[in-house]
This record gives structure tokens, sequence and C-alpha cells, in this order.
């Protein structure tokens, strides 16, 4: 109980008045109580308060919870409603263990390279068969099975531990992320062509295990510090300028997580320090840090594109006029603001497999604002909405298709 | 009918995904905005007025109560169940029928959010007057419950006065409509008018024909600060004998000022007696004849800092600490308590010193909040719940505001509402005669005492 | 009996202010019906007894100002309030005023004109009415728009109930959502609820500056295509009123064909664009002549005829005037459809048109029938919307729904309520609900 003991004063501050009901997706979709902000924060209270146990509806209500962050930026009291849907996952993590068995599963194959690779490995052979012989439909879940790319080789075996330039500017470690190398490969290989083309060396640590984060989102803490230790120590022995990823929910994990996560060891705690300053995000890097040579970037075929705000990078890293900065800057490039574009996408890590009416039912609200407006191409900066927002455009019958910033700025230095 | 033939029954009529009976669900519709709470039988999402027809006759023929819910954002106790009561959550129940512009009429379902019709009205550069601090979150079914008000208020009216007609299900199970699309067509007895505020007593409310206008064509914002409160009071006077009605007359005072000013660092003077954002609307071509005279008034009220903003940032700008402030208390203490007190406007100074003086003999912090213009204040009484003894006194610190209220010639609730929590000081606002009426009107509808039960009085069925 | 009846009420009020004669009762009585005595009560212990008593005996009793709604009231009691007519306070500082009910609403708007207020409801009947029976009748005049219907003014009151309960509810507050809304409730209810006896008014100071706009327009869907132009361009006057030339011709002799009457209160300076911009669309809407009239007298003579007008088609005609709603927007569509139905709208009796509410009403020839004609005009509005208003509007409207459950709904609650308020059934017997 002492996670959820030590987030009581915030519980506490929860008084119920249910400005954060309108912010939160699941609620606004679900509309049940329980779906909400509110609901959620007044169980997590009632259960400390042993007026509720945690049996499987209580489960529910916290495990379908985006961790989106849109609730705190609503809620006047300054409550966070996503830390402490975490401090009750991990609460309930302590408690008996994630449930149900497929979930802990996922999360322990995401945690290890190895056993990562063999699943992506399977899926591309055998798995998408049975997967659509389930459903009875190209679609699992929301998710666009058939269409599901998956890198032929992982990205990390496809390069040199080292790519570098005459006259770098900068040295740069490439935190490539579990998407990236598996799966959208050539969206790492678009980063790494951003780099080099701006005069800075690539360093592509080959050991680099999972971030964490979906571990940590599900309360196993355990796991989530063995990878970050190892993160940190493999990332920091490069003796990089600037730890680079293009992973939005990467990012927020590498650069605020590890902060909370090692909270409790205050003799390794300069180290992570040490290391998070250096994590920044694509489009903040290049604007922020590198100063884009505009004249540099050629014109295309002009394209109308739109931007899609990940969680981790309106809310968690704050990060939204970069991205835009880069898109405007990129010749014969038409930019237009979709509605709602920094409300998550539905995908929200394992959300999407355990609950994914729910999510198809926001992924759809995402691809109705993104076909109003009238954009040929969805550009954003995470790997997962990339495929969640893919797959429900594709759903649809709708024929945008969705890239990273990355891929969008990569091109304009192609001839 | 056991429990569980209820559920099983209500499964029937309103589909199994809408209804939740199990143990979380019930928590999660046990309490609202206040510090009450309560676990009724089940909780269910009608999604047509066929549905809740179903829901009242099989509620007469069981025996059990039905409280209408929209967001359980009240903050009266309005929504809390009793364990013979099955929750109508009307949120399911949101569609827009239809928006009319030219004829300045829209219809629309009681679980709709304010804010998302206002969405939709701006499309079209209309808008609902009735802005609850709240409207983000609450439905207009809710909002006609407490008939609720906002801080616009003071020029345009409250919730009543844009409610053009209604259809309602009766505890009878009959499906009426009053009203209609304009103000003319009531039929003798104001149905519309003692439905709207009555919090789910009388009927469920189940379609809503709202009177909608169009956008201002222009808008001026002006910050006022003073040493005292007094001054600030003797402002809001003067500009409405000046023939002035602002949209807005916000009133904050020392507290809230410091506590906003801990949550944004803005700059505001934390010897400041008290803040007042003023706002007014209307023709282009009148705005700096009005914008003047207030400077005037202003200036002669001893007022310290005047400003107008000039661009929608500096609006902004202004706003902030009135935006901020009902959170920012938390910083001072993890709870507050919303009073919702009026007094006649020249009673204004009078009602804030007997609130400070409340506050020092009860040891407890309390800010006001106000809609000046109107004489609604809103004093933020700050405690923490877990510390019995001061709930104690914040309850009858309470007790006083609302009997010092009555006794300047006001009212207890301004928009929020009897419900429970205010119940028992009720016979101190209305005599014997009048309690009386309501009972007479409570029973004309619901002579079984079938909605709300135990909500605004007690009766005996 | 019946004169020991009236012996006690000479005691309760005093011999002088009872009137029993049926020659002298004659002045005070509207309708056919016989009451026993008229009444002139001077206070609310008074009005109280007298309720009291008349409970006790079963007797009827009927409101008014001046005069009193005899039908029904054949051996009752006619109570007169033209002896409680005072203005008891006006305060400036909360803007309210309280007032005797008797009190006649033309004096009341004198004597506020004196101290620089208004209290904007339009008389009912500018003659007789007064401010209890504004309240008591309720319902929207051609102002609505911009100031609210008659309820809106009414803050508070003090009521005899028909047991002879006194009911005293309300403040100088304008938001006030404590308990049930009997304030508002009570507006409209036609002396059934209970009978006022003091009143709490809202008031208004009074507008910077005060203009009218007259224009005549020979083709009737060219003076409702003018409304529309307004309507569109979001000129929102304070009236906005249209008469046939039968009617025009009452207000302004010199009147060719419809008649558009503006009202423009406001803010100097958006008044005067207002009314330049405003003659402006007339004329190019077709308007044969525009006329501004800015100086106090005219303005105010002309609103006077507007009233009176009023008066008449809710006094005198009453019986003849079809009153329906549909939405400003609808107008000319509806006004087209309806002369298909009455045929030449110019040559029949009477339209009025209140441009910014979407209201109609018709006032029928004095001989035919109308029963039938009301039913037309019910289904031509309820097929653009709206309905004929009222009480016999909602019948009618449940009768084209033929939704003979939802007037026996209406219908019973209307009943329940006056039944639980007044069991005995002795207040205002010739109100039908
Ligand atoms: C921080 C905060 C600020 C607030 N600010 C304001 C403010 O500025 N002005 C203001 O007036 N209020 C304010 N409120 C109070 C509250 O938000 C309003 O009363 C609001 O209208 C309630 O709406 P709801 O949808 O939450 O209704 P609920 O709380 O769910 O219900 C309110 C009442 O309406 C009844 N009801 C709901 N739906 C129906 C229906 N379909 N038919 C019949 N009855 C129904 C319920 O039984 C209940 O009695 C505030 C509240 C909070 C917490
Ligand atoms: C269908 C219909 C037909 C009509 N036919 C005619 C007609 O043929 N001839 C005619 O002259 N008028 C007629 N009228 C008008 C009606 O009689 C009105 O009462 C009258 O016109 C209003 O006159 P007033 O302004 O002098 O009213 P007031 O005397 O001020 O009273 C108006 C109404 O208010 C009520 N009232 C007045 N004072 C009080 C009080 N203190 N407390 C409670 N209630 C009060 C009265 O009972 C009455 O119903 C008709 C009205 C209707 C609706
Ligand atoms: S984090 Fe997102 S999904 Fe979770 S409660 Fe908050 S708003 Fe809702
Ligand atoms: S989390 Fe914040 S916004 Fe949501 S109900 Fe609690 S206090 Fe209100």
């Amino acid at each position: 109980m002492g996670v959820l003991n030590d987030v009581y004063e915030m519980l506490n501050t929860c008084n119920k008045c249910g400005f954060c009901l309108t912010a939160c997706k699941t609620y606004k979709t679900d509309l049940r109580e329980p779906m909400s902000p509110r609901g959620r924060i007044q169980l997590i209270k009632k259960l400390v308060d042993g007026v509720i146990e945690p049996d499987r509806d209580y489960e529910d209500a916290i495990n379908s919870c985006l961790l989106c962050g849109e609730c705190a930026v609503a809620c006047p009291s300054g409550v966070k409603g996503n830390e402490l849907v975490l401090a009750a996952r991990r609460d309930l993590k302590l408690r008996h263990g994630i449930k149900p068995f497929a979930k802990s599963f996922a999360l322990k194959t995401l945690a290890s390279p190895s056993r990562l690779e063999h699943g992506f490995n399977f899926f591309k052979g055998v798995g998408k068969g049975i997967l659509k012989k389930v459903d009875g439909l190209d679609y699992f879940r929301g998710v666009d099975i058939r269409n599901m790319p998956v890198a032929e080789k992982p990205f990390l075996e496809q390069v040199p531990e080292q790519i570098t330039v005459s006259n770098p500017q900068k040295k740069v470690a490439f935190f490539v992320g579990c998407f990236l190398n598996h799966s959208l490969d050539g969206t790492a290989h678009s980063v790494v062509k951003v780099l080099t083309k701006n005069n800075c060396d690539v360093i592509l640590p080959k050991d680099q295990v999972c971030c964490g984060l979906p571990q940590y989102a599900y309360g196993d803490f355990e796991r989530a510090k063995a990878n970050a230790r190892k993160t940190i120590e493999s990332f920091l022995d490069c003796k990089p300028d600037a730890v680079l990823t293009a992973c939005a929910s990467c990012g927020s994990m590498l650069r605020d997580e590890y902060l909370k996560l090692f909270a409790d060891e205050p003799g390794y705690l300069p180290r992570v320090k040490e290391f998070c300053a250096k994590v920044f995000e694509f489009s903040e890097f290049v604007e922020d840090q590198i100063k884009l040579d505009e004249s540099k970037l050629k014109a295309h075929t002009s394209v109308k594109v739109t931007y899609h705000d990940p969680c981790h990078m309106a809310r968690h890293l704050k990060i939204t006029s970069q991205p835009r900065k880069v898109l405007r800057s990129i010749p014969r490039l038409q930019f237009v603001e979709m509605n709602e574009a920094n409300r998550c996408c539905g995908a929200s890590g394992l959300v999407q497999a355990f609950y994914h009416e729910l999510s198809t039912d926001i992924t759809r609200q995402k691809t109705q604002n993104i076909v109003d407006s009238g954009a040929e191409v969805v550009a954003t900066s995470c790997p997962a909405c990339m495929l969640r927002i893919q797959g429900g455009l594709n759903f649809a019958g709708k024929k945008q298709t969705v890239v990273h910033v990355a891929d969008l700025l990569a091109k304009a230095y192609e001839d | 009918m056991t429990d569980k033939e209820i559920i099983e029954q209500l499964k029937k009529i309103v589909g199994e995904k809408n209804v939740q009976a199990d143990k979380i669900g019930l928590t999660s519709y046990g309490y609202d905005a206040t510090l009450l709470s309560g676990v009724g039988l089940a909780a269910v999402f009608p999604l047509s007025t066929e549905h809740v027809v179903k829901l009242v006759k099989l509620a007469n023929e069981a025996g059990f109560s039905l409280i209408p819910r929209g967001a359980g954002t009240n903050l009266s106790g309005g929504t809390i169940p009793d364990e013979r009561s099955v929750t109508v959550n009307f949120n399911r129940m949101k569609k827009i029928l239809d928006i009319d512009t030219d004829n300045f009429v829209a219809v629309v379902e009681p679980g709709l959010v304010n804010f998302d019709l206002q969405a939709e009205l701006e499309k079209e550069g209309f808008y609902y007057p009735p802005d609850p601090a709240s409207y983000k979150a609450t439905t207009l079914g809710g909002n006609l419950g407490e008939c609720s008000g906002g801080p616009r208020c003071f020029k345009y009216g409250v919730t009543r006065d844009y409610i053009l007609g209604l259809e309602v299900v009766l505890p009878n199970g009959k499906v009426i409509q009053t009203g209609g699309r304009n103000f003319n067509s009531e039929p003798e007895y104001d149905l519309t008018r003692i439905i709207v505020g009555s919090e789910g007593t009388l009927a469920l409310i189940t379609k809503i024909f709202l009177r909608i206008l169009p956008l201002p064509a222009a808008k001026k914002t002006m910050l006022a600060i003073y040493n005292r409160v007094e001054d600030a009071s003797q402002t809001v006077s003067d500009i409405v004998a000046a023939g002035i009605v602002p949209t807005t007359l916000e009133m904050m005072d020392n507290l809230l000022i410091n506590t906003a000013e801990d949550a944004t660092g803005a700059g505001l003077p934390r010897d400041a007696g008290a803040l007042l954002i003023i706002e007014i609307d209307g023709h282009p071509e009148d705005m700096d004849e009005q914008v003047e005279t207030i400077a005037g008034i202003c200036k002669k009220a001893r007022v310290r800092e005047f400003k107008i903003a000039r661009t929608a940032a500096e609006v902004d700008q202004l706003w902030l600490a009135r935006r901020v402030v009902i959170g920012s208390v938390a910083r001072r203490r993890p709870s507050y308590s919303l009073q919702d007190i009026t007094v006649p406007r020249s009673m204004f100074p009078n009602m804030v010193s007997g609130i400070l003086q409340i506050a020092k003999e009860r040891n407890l912090e309390v800010g006001i909040l106000a809609h000046a213009g109107d004489g609604n204040m809103h004093p933020l009484v700050l405690f923490d719940q877990r510390i019995e003894e001061e709930v104690e006194r914040v309850h009858l610190a309470e007790k006083d505001i609302c009997t010092l209220a009555l006794e300047l010639g006001g009212t207890m609730s301004g928009e929020h509402g009897i419900g429970l929590l205010k119940k028992k000081y009720i016979t101190l606002e209305f005599s014997p005669v009048a309690m009386d009426c309501f009972a007479k009107i409570k029973n004309s509808f619901d002579p079984r005492h079938l909605l709300n039960p135990g909500k605004i009085m007690n009766l005996q069925s | 009996m019946s004169n020991e009846i009236v012996n006690r009420i000479k005691g309760l009020v005093g011999e002088d202010h009872v009137v029993d004669s049926p020659a002298g009762m004659v002045r005070y009585l509207k309708g056919q019906g016989q009451p026993l005595a008229v009444v002139m009560p001077g206070s609310t212990v008074e009005v109280a007894e007298i309720v009291k008593l008349a409970n006790k005996e079963n007797l009827k009793v009927a409101v008014g100002g001046l005069s009193v709604e005899s039908r029904g009231l054949d051996g009752g009691l006619a109570m007169v309030m033209s002896g409680m007519n005072q203005v008891l306070e006006i305060d400036h500082a909360n803007l309210t005023a309280t007032v005797q009910p008797g009190l006649s609403h033309a004096e009341f708007s004198r004597i506020l004109a004196e101290q620089n207020l208004v209290f904007p409801p339009e008389p009912y009947a500018p003659k007789t009415g007064s401010v209890g029976g504004c309240f008591a009748l309720g319902g929207a005049d051609s102002q609505a728009f911009q100031y609210m219907p008659v309820r809106t003014y009414l803050l508070g009151y003090e009521m005899v109930l028909p047991n002879g309960d006194i009911l005293e509810v309300g403040n100088k507050c304008i938001k006030n959502v404590s308990g049930y809304d009997m304030i508002h409730f009570a507006v409209g209810s036609r002396g059934t609820l209970g009978i006022f006896t003091r009143l709490l008014v809202k008031l208004l100071p009074p507008p910077a500056v005060k203009m009218a706009l007259v224009a005549d327009f020979a083709s009737l869907p060219k003076a409702c295509q003018a409304i529309a132009t307004l309507i569109k361009r979001r000129i929102f006057p304070t009236r906005l009123n249209l008469l046939n030339p039968t009617l025009a011709a009452r207000i302004d002799p010199g009147a060719k064909g419809n008649l558009v009457m503006v009202d423009l209160t406001g803010f100097k300076n958006s008044t005067e664009l207002l009314a330049e911009e405003m003659a402006g669309i007339f004329h190019l809407a077709g308007s044969g002549e525009v006329r501004i009239v800015k100086e106090a007298e005219a303005y105010a003579k002309l609103w006077q005829e507007w009233l009176d007008l009023r008066g008449e088609l809710n006094t005198t005609w009453a019986e003849r005037v079809l009153d329906f709603n549909v939405g400003p927007m609808k107008l000319a569509a509806v006004l087209q459809a309806l002369a298909d139905i009455t045929g030449d709208l110019a040559a029949y009796p009477g339209l009025v048109v209140e441009g910014l509410l979407g209201r109609v009403r018709l006032l029928l020839p004095a001989a035919g029938e109308k029963e039938e004609m009301a039913v037309k005009v019910n289904t031509l509005a309820m097929s653009f919307g709206g309905n004929v208003s009222g009480n016999f509007g909602s019948k009618l409207v449940c009768r084209a729904y033929n939704d003979a459950e939802m007037w026996e709904g209406i219908e019973s609650l209307l009943g329940q309520i006056r039944r639980q308020f007044d069991p005995k059934g002795i207040l205002a017997p010739g109100v039908s609900l």
C-alpha cells in the first residue's frame, strides 16, 4: 500500500469537480464514470480507504487509462490523474503481479531484445496468418495486421555501430527504440540521413534495449529499472553530445521518468541526471540544437500535411512548436492544423490490445479529424501513433498516409 | 421484485451495456462535487425517451426511486443515491437535434455537454449564454436541474431565461411537451419554469428547446485592482447606475489574489484588497464610450491599477488569475467548500465584511470569489477533509454564512441549488407556507416521491 | 344568507369598500356574471380574511385591477385591487421597486420615468391594466427579444393563497435558485394560484437614446423581406413590428399600405448608425417612405398608439385574435401560405407581426366561424414548426398530433396543481386551464 499512501495527498486534493471529464478521451468515448479521471482517482482513493477491493472492474478502470496526461492539464487543482493511475498500476503489480498472463507475457517480451526479435520474426512468418484467422479479418483489435510493416532485418543489424561525417559539429547517440528497430526501419534511416546531412556523427550502440516504458507503465518497476540502467550505462559510455530519440514515448521515459524511477537511489541519481540532460527528441534537436539550414532543402511535389501531437510529445516532453516549424520549413509543403491535434490517438501501449473497442473508437475520432483537415499526409513523432493511426485510416478505407516528421525532412534532402 | 430481478429488468429496457450494477460502478455514481456519498441499486444509461418512459414505469411497479444525473458536478448533493434508487445517467443522450440560427433556437438532448454545444454553435457564429464555470464538463440537463448561472449572467440572465420548452417524462410515465420553440407557446402554468431548477425532483428532462444568440460583435475586457473591497463594490454599483450592463463583473478578494499569485506569479499586488474583471460587449461603436465611463468610475472609486486589454493575448492575461483561482486554493489546503449565497447588490460590502468576520470567529481561511454584478458570492472555505474537528467548524461557518445572507435580504443559493447539502437550512429561508407550496408542487407532479427523493426538502409520503 | 355574508365582508373591509347594488357593480365588471358584491380591500390582511371567508362559505372569488372578469362568478365576490395601489419603495441601488398590485401599469411607468428608471413590460391593456395583472397574465411582448418576457421582471411577491395563507417569496437578488421557482411559476397563472398583494419588481436604467423608424410598404412580402434582411445582418432593434394596411391606418392615417414600426434604443453611436443603415435597407427593399422619429414627443406618441392597438387586441378583440409563433425567418413564407386561407391579407381586419419574435396575430372578421379557422391556422403554423399559442394552442397541437394521451398528461397535471392549491376551486372561476 506504500505506493498509494505516497500519493494520498494528491488523491485527497481531488475535489471531484469534474473539470477533467471533458479532457479525457476514454470518458468522452465510453461515458461511464469509472472510465474518467475523476472516476479512476476516486476508485484509487476508495481502495486506499478500504471501501473497495481491487477486483476485475477496478483493474479495468485503471488499465484502460491511456496515460495521456490530458486530465492533469485540465485539473484546476493540480491533480495529475496519469501519475495517480501509474501509482495504482504499481500497487496492483505489487499486490499480485501483472495480470492477465497475456499482458505480463507481452511486457516481458518487450523488455528483452532477443525475445522481441523472436516475436517479430514469428509475426512476420506465421503469426499474421494466425491472427487473420482468429478475427476472420485483416484487422485484429483495430490494428491493421496485413499492412503492418515488419523490418526484413532489425535496423540495428542493417547499420554500422558508428557513422561519421567529414566535418562533424556534434556527436549524436541514436536511441532507436523497439518500433523503429523492428517495424519502421525506414524512419530510422530517415533520422540518420537528417543527422548526417547536418554534419553529425551518429553512434548506434548495438546493445541498446527497450527504454522500459511499457513495463514502467504497468507497474513493473523492477524490469523497467533493469532496462533503464542498461540504457544509461551503454549510452553514457559512448560520451555523446546528445542522446537522440525519434519516439516521443521513449523520449519522455528517457528524459523525465528515469528521474522518477531512480528517485529512491540517491547514489545513482547524479548519473541518471547526467544522462537525462543529454536526451533530445528529433524535432526539438533539429530546431533547437542544429538550426536547420533551409536553403539545403529541396522542393518536391506539393503536399498538404497535418501534424498529430503524440501525448508524450505534447504533455510530457511539452514539445509542440518544433515539429511544426520543421514541417513549415520544407519547401512546397502546405501545413494545415487538424482539430484536436494533441488528443490521444488511442494506441497507448497495451490499451489498444486489451481495450480494443474503446481504443478503436478513439482512433476513429482521430482519423475523422485528419480527414476533415483535408490533409493528404499526417506527420507525427511517435512510431506507436504512426502504426495506430495508419491502421485506423486503412480500416476506414481512407487514403491518407502517416509518416514521421523525419521521413518528410529526409525526403527534402533527396534530389 | 428482488434487486436482482430489477437489474435484469433494467437490462431488458436499456440493454446490457447500459446498466452498471457492479460494486465499482456503483461506487462511481455515489458521489458528486460535495463531500457526500451513497451507494445505489444500479446505474443506467437510457438512450431515448422511450427508454426513460419504461424506466419510470418499472420504478412505479417495483417501487424504487430514480435519480437523474448529468455529469455529477453539482455542489448540492443533488445526485447522491440511496440503496433504493437507480441513477439515471443522461450523458449518453447527447444529440444535437437541431440548430436553427435563423430563428434562434437549438433543440438538444439533456446529456449534451454545455461546452460541446457551444463549440457547435460557435461554428455558426452563435452561442448559448448561460456559462457556468464548470461548463466544459456539465450537461445541459444538469444545468437545467440546478438552473445554473455563470459569469456572463449579469447581463444575459440564467439558465431559466434561455429555456423555451421541454420534453419531459413525468413520474407517472407520461411524456409531455412544455413550451415550444419560442416565448409564447406556454400553456397557463409555466411548467417549464417550475421544472427548471427543480433539481430532478419533478420530471425527467429528455429534450430541451434552447434560445441561442449571435455572438456579440465586439467585446472589451478590463481589470481593476483596489486597495479596499468597498471601493470595488462602489465601482460595481456606479457602473450599473450609469446604465452600463457589463456581461461580467468578477471579483476576487485579498486571499484569492494571493493564492492566484502563488499559482501564476503574474505579478498581482499581494496587498491589494480586491480585483475586478469587467467585461462589456455589444456594438463596436459603443465600446469606447463605455470603457471611458467605466474608467472614470473606477478612478472615482480610487482604483489603484486599471488595465484595458488590447489584444486577445492581453484578454487572456487579464483572465489568468480568475481562471486559476479555484484550483489555486488547493495549494493552501486540500479541500474547499464553495458557498453560493447571493445578496442585494447594495449589501455586498456588508456581506464581504461579515464573511471575513465569520472566518475569524471560526478560525478558518476563507477566500471570496463573486459575480459582483448580481451579488452572487462564492466564499471558498478552506480545510482538510481528514481533520474532523475542522470539518465541523466548516459546517458551522456555512450555516453562519447562509444565515447572514438571509439577514441581509439575500438567498442561500444563487445558482448551485439546495439538494441534500443545504436542505437542513431551507426553513431558515422559507416560511412554513412556502414549504407547504413546495410540497404541493411536488405532490402534483410526483405523489409517490419517485424522483430524487429527499432532495431540497423532506416530505412525508 | 347572502346579505349576511355581504355584511361580514363590510365588517372586514369597511362599508365604503364594498359595492353590492347591481347598478353600482357594473362599472367594475366585465362579462355577464352576477357576483354578490364587489370588494376593494386595502391590505393584505383584508384580502386574506376575505379569501378565508370565501373558502368557508364556498364563494367564488375573481380579481382585477380596475375591473373584474365576471364569468363564472355568479353569487361570488369580485375583488378590485385599485385600493392597493401604492409604490412602497424604489431602490435605486438595487434597481428594484416594491409595489402594491392594484397600481396601474401606466401610472407606475409615469412615476418611474420621473425617477429616471424603466419597467420594460408593455401593459396588457394600457387604460385599465394593473401591475398585478401584468404578472398574472405574463407572456412576452414585442420588446421581448431584447428585454425578455414579462416574468423576467418579477423578483418576488406576497400572495394570498386560495386557503387564505400568505405566501412570501423572493428577494432583491437576480440570481436565486433556492427551492422551487414559485416566483416565476406564478407569472401567467391568471389569478388561479392566489392573489398578489405585493410585488417586488426589477427595473432598468433608461437607454441613452431612443428613436423610431416608420416605413411604408405597399407589398407585404417585401416588408417581410426587409425584416429578414435586418435579421440576416444581425440588426436587432428593440421592437420590429409590422401592421397590415387596415391596422396601419389606425396608427398613421396617412399610411400607405403596410407599416413597419421600429424601435431603437441603446447607446448613441450605434443607435444613430443603425437607424441610417436600416433606413437604407428599407428603401432598397421597396419601402415608399421611411421616417426617422427622433423627437421625444412624437416618439412617445407613436409607441403609445402601438400600446393602445395592442390593448385592443388583448381586450376588445381578444376573442377574435389568433396568435401564433413560427420564428422570424419563416414569416414571409408563413404569411404567403396564410393568405391562401384568409385571402388578401391587406384587406383583412387585422394582421400584426412582431418580427424579432416571429409572432403573428391575426384579427378574424367579427362574424364567422372561429374554431374552424383556428384549426386551419394552427395546422399551418405547425407545418412551420410553431403553433397557436396559449392553452388553446396546446390543445390544438395535441389534437393535430392525435395525441390525446399527451393532452391528458398536460391537462391532468395542470388540474392536479390547481386542485392542490385550491381544492375547493374558489379562485378565478372564469379561467379554465
Ligand atoms: C468547480 C465548480 C464550479 C462550478 N461553477 C458553477 C457556476 O459558475 N455556476 C453554476 O451555476 N454552477 C456551477 N457549478 C455547479 C455545477 O457544475 C452545476 O450545477 C451544473 O449545472 C451541474 O451539471 P451536471 O451535468 O454536473 O449535473 P448533475 O450534477 O449531474 O445534476 C444536477 C442536478 O440536475 C438533475 N438532473 C440532471 N440531469 C437531469 C435531467 N435530464 N432531467 C432532470 N433532472 C436532471 C440532477 O438530478 C441534479 O439534481 C460548479 C461546480 C464546480 C465543481
Ligand atoms: C381568451 C381571452 C378573452 C378575452 N376576452 C375579453 C373581452 O371580451 N373583453 C375584455 O375587455 N377583455 C377580454 N380579455 C382580457 C382579459 O379579461 C384581461 O383580464 C384584461 O384584458 C386585462 O385587463 P387589465 O389589464 O385591466 O387586467 P388586470 O385587471 O390588471 O388583470 C389581468 C388579469 O390578472 C389577474 N389579476 C389582476 N390583479 C391580480 C392580482 N392582484 N392577483 C392575481 N391576479 C390578478 C386578473 O384576474 C386577470 O386575469 C380576454 C382575455 C383572454 C385571454
Ligand atoms: S491520463 Fe488520459 S486517459 Fe488517463 S485518465 Fe487522464 S485523461 Fe483519461
Ligand atoms: S482530478 Fe482535478 S479536475 Fe478532475 S475531478 Fe479531481 S480536482 Fe477536478
